[in-house]
């Protein structure tokens, strides 16, 4: 199923293991710390355990959000980007 | 969708290892080309000469039974990097030795050639299908040479021993073979101007995309084999001959129509285009090869009762051939595609 993960992780060096993880499970970036991607369910499991593990005792926040084939479809987007010469 | 194959076909590249991904990158510029989880990684292919890889990269591979090929530019395996732990398989080898001086070895040999026919005959019908009436007649005339084939086949002797039918064999098969490329040269439009199938130092696109996607084929073929506890050396249909992997050689004699005549097929007459350099096949093309290749080997298909992919199929077949072998199958079925 396709699932967003999101985070909000203060330190450094835990916020980066969190997102090589997420990389691992073949997610894509899709902001600095928001992810896109598909996951069986036992592989989203094995990923927020994984998760779990390296958070630890730090301070933050991971959410995974999976998204239906309705929602995804009903999603706003908003891009611009600077043209650069 | 995940990234299911690596494929290295650019001189000066690098396979490493990161975190729990391989990792291309460019070996000058440390230029990142590229991150393949392994989790979905299903196979490793290099296509090109200065591709250099991590012993950590080989490591993880094998530790998870991701295969390494390394393919030259005729679609020649050259190298195939494989867990050394595969090895303990020595019942099934002794099995399969024995097998080749009585009546299982026999059985093996007409079942492949039976599945190459079929995969044959069922090839040419579902292009007939497609093609405008003229050139449908004669893809009609082929299929039922095949079938000639095919009937021969049905009505040699179990009994004899290898040695005795084994030119027997291979007489129908040749003869099948010319009736089903004949078909496939009025498949392919005619303004694709295909002399007819060569196999070794052909120098048109067509023979040459053919052999390397055969050779892409092949890699999986002994890769199915080496997990079944077989060796890929001890064939059946085709005789022993030093440095020959003739047990590739048969097994993959139930998969070329389908997985690798197919998808050809289908991409050059839909328009696709197949190039070639001084040293043969274009890499751009090379690569194209490959993929419709491996992407040909996840379609699902119905296989008795049951959607599999042709992986799987393959993988299946391989193990069934295993097990007939080793006495804990009656017979052994080859598999004939739908089509």
């Amino acid at each position: 199923m396709r699932c967003l993960l999101v985070y909000d992780i203060p330190d450094d060096r835990t916020r980066t293991r969190v997102s090589e993880a997420c990389l691992d499970y073949g997610l894509e970036r899709i902001q600095y710390s928001a992810f896109l991607g598909e996951l069986t369910p036992t592989y989203r499991r094995e990923l927020m355990k994984r998760l779990r593990h390296i958070l630890g005792k730090h301070d933050g926040k991971i959410q995974c959000f999976p998204l239906c084939e309705r929602d995804w479809n009903a999603r706003d987007e908003i891009i611009h980007q600077e043209t650069s010469t | 969708m995940p990234k299911k194959y690596l494929i290295a076909d650019e001189f000066g590249t690098h396979i490493g290892k990161h975190s729990q991904r391989l990792r291309l990158t460019r070996s000058k510029t440390r230029e990142k080309l590229g991150d393949y989880p392994l989790l979905h990684l299903e196979a490793v292919l290099v296509l090109s000469q200065g591709v250099s890889v991590s012993a950590d990269a080989v490591q993880a591979c094998s530790e998870r039974g991701i295969p390494i090929f390394f393919i030259a530019g005729t679609g020649r395996v050259y190298a195939l990097l494989y867990s050394a732990a595969l090895v303990g398989t020595v019942s099934t080898r002794r099995a399969q030795i024995r097998a080749y001086d009585d009546e299982r070895g026999v059985a093996v040999a007409i079942a492949m050639a039976q599945g190459k026919l079929r995969n044959q005959r069922a090839a040419l019908r579902y292009f007939a299908k497609n093609a405008e009436a003229v050139r449908a007649d004669a893809v009609q005339i082929a299929a039922q040479h095949v079938q000639d084939g095919i009937v021969e086949l049905d009505r040699l002797p179990r009994t004899a021993s290898l040695d005795e039918i084994r030119n027997i064999l291979l007489g129908i098969e040749g003869r099948a073979a010319t009736h089903y490329w004949e078909g496939v040269r009025a498949i392919l439009r005619p303004t694709f101007d295909w002399p007819g199938r060569r196999t070794r130092g052909a120098n048109d696109v067509f023979n040459q995309a053919l052999n390397y996607g055969y050779g892409v084929l092949y890699g999986q073929v002994e890769r199915a084999l080496l997990l079944a506890g077989l060796d890929p050396y001890a064939g059946f249909l085709h005789a022993d001959r030093p440095g020959k992997p003739s047990l590739v050689l048969d097994l993959i004699e139930e998969f070329r129509q389908q997985v690798v005549d197919r998808p050809l097929i289908g991409y050059v007459n839909k328009g696709g285009h197949l190039e070639q350099d001084e040293e043969g096949l274009a890499k751009p093309t090379r690569r194209k090869i490959a993929e419709l290749v491996l992407d040909r080997l996840t379609t699902r298909m119905p296989f008795e009762g049951e959607r599999l992919s042709l992986n799987t199929i393959l993988q299946t077949q391989a193990r069934r051939l295993a097990m007939f072998l080793r006495g804990e199958r009656d017979a052994y079925e080859p598999f004939v595609g739908t089509w």
